[in-house]
């Protein structure tokens, strides 16, 4: 689905001593079929932005479009609900959101909302339990027994077992170890390549995720987008994110260390060990080093 | 969601009502009510009235802001008063309808609890907006420390208070975030039958408990680590200070109480 | 040579039926050493931590923090003023609605006399950078302010022993640095004992001396230099290696010279710019 956003505004406790506006009238296309990842420092809105994209908060002025539906102040309800079939959001640590007797009935749980039956609801939900990596052992066990990476893993095939198009996802690797960020990471990469019409939108703090996986990057600050573009665009500029609180890829940052040093003039796009090793070389090769045996 | 809920919720300002001891407050507080019930004249209900929004003003809370927090406890009053409309049969008949008759005694009996509940409400708001809850907690107990010699665990039930009120804002945030995951899910709270909605509210309150009960235990772990063992021995951080301005605030309110009881004698 | 911590042939398991979390622990943590503990979540490394100030004692081997046996329950205050503890969650550690009161909640169990208390408070706030959010509310904070916070409130006790257990966990970036800094800077000033619990190499770079754990074993213990650069058992124990180590292995395997110590990102391109020196000459 195509997100469109036109002079999107919100503000937080509307007419308290305490009002936020967290998103300060911006306007931003994203066509479908994309893996976008969204950046930005902590309270930069990133969050505020996503959850308008299946209309669990409204704009306080403006409009936001996600595919058929265009969502504004005085959108009703049951509009969006119609929306959140086609639009699924997986929040930072969605384990919080366990709640059955049972992995398979929780994972299921969402299917039934939206009229599936029992039975096919239970179908799709082994289906997505076995893609998340969940052995079958465990879907007739509390999700509260499982280990703190199953009980996450669980979460998010009850969010893909909804079967959106567009998947969004707010730090779904906070929290964990290495090896299971990357695991999360290949999982949802996979689901997206699987169907072309198929959208995600990543908030995330790991620069090196974003930039392997995005096919573009929006850069948010203060409430607004700054900058949108390929990877290779956006963490060029790596001044500027560090101004805004941001860091870039390790990839990046070390190219740029070696590149302001040596005050050598080189690119500082790689987002790959590979990458990296080969623009190390032709830096190496350019100065003439032929410090090898 | 939760935007509009102002109690509990203190508004930093510089103000004579913020640098008043909690102590002096709360007793003011209490008083206040204890006589605004007790009296019916005009003159002293005229009283409250003036010192309700005296006291009001000078706390240098914006009005509105009171107002829009209201509109729930509105209801309520606004209820209330008309069970007392309705109920109340003396004085003269103003209207006459086949099922209905309001009596002069009904609108009098109606205005005075809305205007009793609205001047309690406004009074225990302007508590609780111009205090912060650690010292509204440490005001009590100071006040019920007397009751420690009747073994009435003062201390354990400031802190578990004081605790109880450092984690409203943050069970707010992680109910709203359940809510939100839980519709993203499909779950819908506005529609159906009352069954079906109460039905719907399972899978946001097992998660909160469940969240609640390990930051119950993390919470447990961290006061332990930090050495914490019981009142016994314990030193205090915050030491109450009784100024001038409280002596007189206070004083003013006891000369309140004592005119509605001269007041009460006189009728 | 003074030990802050000793733990000797530490076996521990939750109930009877359970497997063993942590299997025939030893270590001795220095006076004034910086430990890093790395392993996988699950790795028992947290529940490691916990017998550091007496959360856990032990049932099988024993525990010594500051000279004292883990055991003896009425040296627990004591132990506890020593060994102060920074835990994973934000949210979950701070017990008072202001960050002051926050701050002074160890020092009032303690029983410290008021005017100390003030004084060791606004200090140990300014000392970690949090001047002017003495009457902020924790939930106003950010995550990485929260443990600062957190980090003041133990230091506000003088204690020879600070240990994170995965204080960084659960913070962004940002936070994460934030917080990585200030113990940096801690050690600095201060001949402070320090242990990270971590699963992330970064903030083990800079530590005197890294144990990685894994299944309740310690597996490798040994310097930053020893243990970051050895990538089959970081894999093994499910970890990381640092980019710039990965980078320079790579390098390697190309002939480029690189000394053996690179570890960082900074040594990696100071190693490299260096290389031009030596042989530029050489080469004309």
């Amino acid at each position: 689905m195509q997100i469109k956003a036109d002079n999107l505004t919100y503000k937080y406790m509307k007419n308290t001593p305490f009002e936020k506006e967290a998103l300060k009238g911006f306007n931003i296309t994203i066509p479908e079929g994309r893996f976008t990842s969204v950046i930005g420092h902590t309270g930069s809105g990133k969050s505020t932005f996503i959850q308008h994209l299946n209309g669990l908060l409204k704009p306080s002025s403006g409009t936001v479009a996600v595919g058929d539906w265009t969502i504004r102040a005085d959108t009703k309800q049951k509009h969006l609900y119609e929306l959140r079939r086609h639009a699924s959001i997986v929040f930072q640590f969605p384990e919080h959101q366990l709640f059955h007797e049972t992995v398979l009935s929780d994972v299921a749980y969402g299917p039934v909302n939206f009229g599936l039956s029992k039975l096919e609801a239970e179908k799709r939900a082994k289906e997505y339990l076995e893609l998340a990596g969940i052995h079958p052992d465990m879907f007739d066990r509390s999700p509260f027994d499982l280990s703190g990476g199953q009980m996450r893993r669980v979460a998010i095939a009850g969010v893909l077992a909804l079967n959106p198009k567009l998947l969004i996802l707010d730090e779904p690797t906070a929290g964990l170890d290495p090896e299971g960020q990357v695991k999360m990471m290949e999982l949802f990469y996979d689901w997206f390549q699987e169907k072309k019409e198929r959208s995600i939108i990543l908030v995330t703090h790991q620069m090196e995720d974003a930039a392997r996986y995005s096919d573009e990057i929006v850069l948010m600050d203060k409430g607004t987008v700054k900058d949108q573009g390929r990877p290779h665009q956006v963490f060029s500029k790596a001044g500027e994110l560090k101004a805004m609180g941001l860091s870039v890829p390790e990839s990046v940052k070390l190219l740029s260390m070696l590149r302001e040093q040596s005050g050598e003039d080189m690119s500082t796009a790689a987002f790959t060990l590979e990458e990296t090793v080969d623009q190390v070389l032709e830096f190496l090769r350019k100065r003439g080093v032929s410090d090898r045996v | 969601m939760f935007d509009n809920v102002i109690i509990g919720q203190y508004v930093p300002k510089e103000s004579v009502i913020h640098k008043m001891d909690p102590r002096s407050k709360l007793i003011i507080v209490l008083l206040f009510i204890i006589f605004l019930f007790l009296t019916r004249h005009p003159f002293i209900l005229g009283m409250a009235v003036i010192l309700t929004f005296t006291a009001f003003s000078r706390s240098k809370i914006p009005f509105g802001y009171f107002i829009k927090g209201m509109r729930f406890i509105a209801i309520i009053i606004f209820f209330t008063f008309l069970l007392h409309l309705f109920m109340t049969r003396e004085g003269t008949v103003l209207v006459e309808w086949p099922l209905l008759t309001v009596y002069s005694g009904g609108v009098m009996e109606g205005s005075l609890i809305a205007l009793r509940l609205f001047l309690l409400i406004l009074m225990a708001s302007l508590l609780t907006l111009t205090t912060t809850p650690i010292d509204l907690t440490d005001g009590m107990e100071r006040l019920m420390k007397p009751l420690k010699k009747v073994n009435v665990p003062t201390h354990e039930l400031a802190l578990m208070m004081s605790i109880a009120l450092r984690f409203i804002p943050t069970l707010l945030g992680e109910t709203a975030k359940i809510v939100k995951a839980q519709m993203a899910r499909g779950a819908n709270f506005s529609e159906g039958s009352l069954w079906k909605r109460l039905k719907a509210l399972i899978p946001v309150l097992i998660p909160l408990f469940v969240q609640s009960f390990k930051r119950a235990e993390d919470l447990a772990i961290a006061m332990e680590a930090r050495g914490y063992n019981g009142g016994e021995g314990r030193t205090k951080f915050r030491q109450l200070k009784w100024k001038p301005l409280d002596t007189g605030a206070l004083s003013l309110f006891i000369a309140f109480a004592v005119l509605t009881v001269i007041f009460r004698f006189l009728e | 040579m003074t030990y802050d911590i000793q733990v000797k042939g530490l076996s521990f398991r939750y109930h009877e039926q359970a497997p063993y979390v942590l299997k025939d622990i030893s270590l001795e943590v220095k006076r004034g050493e910086w430990l890093a503990v790395l392993g996988h979540n699950g790795s028992g490394k947290s529940t490691l931590a916990k017998f550091f100030n007496a959360l856990h004692v032990p049932e099988e081997g024993e525990v010594m923090a500051c000279g004292h046996l883990t055991n003896d329950p009425s040296q627990h205050p004591f132990i506890r003023r020593q060994v102060g503890m920074v835990f994973q969650n934000p949210d979950n550690q701070l017990v008072a609605p202001t960050v002051e009161d926050d701050v002074a909640f160890g020092l009032e169990n303690a029983g410290v006399p008021y005017d100390e208390m003030q004084k060791r408070v606004y200090e140990s706030i300014s000392r970690l950078g949090l001047s002017g959010l003495e009457k902020q509310e924790p939930h106003r904070l950010s995550g990485g302010q929260k443990q600062r916070v957190a980090l003041a409130g133990a230091l506000a006790l003088r204690p020879r022993v600070i240990v994170l257990d995965e204080a960084t966990s659960m913070l962004d970036p940002m936070g994460r640095q934030e917080v990585i800094a200030t113990v940096q800077k801690l050690r600095e000033e201060e001949n402070l004992t320090i242990v990270t619990i971590t699963h992330d190499v970064r903030e083990a770079v800079s530590a005197d001396r890294i144990i990685v754990l894994k299944e309740g074993r310690i597996e490798q213990d040994g310097t930053p230099q020893d243990i970051l650069t050895n990538e089959s058992a970081l894999h093994q124990a499910q970890l990381k290696t640092p980019f710039a180590v990965q980078v320079a292995q790579e390098l390697r395997k190309y002939h480029v010279r690189l000394p053996d110590n690179v570890l960082t990102e900074e040594e990696l391109v100071e190693a490299l710019c260096r290389l031009k020196q030596t042989t530029s000459h050489i080469n004309i």
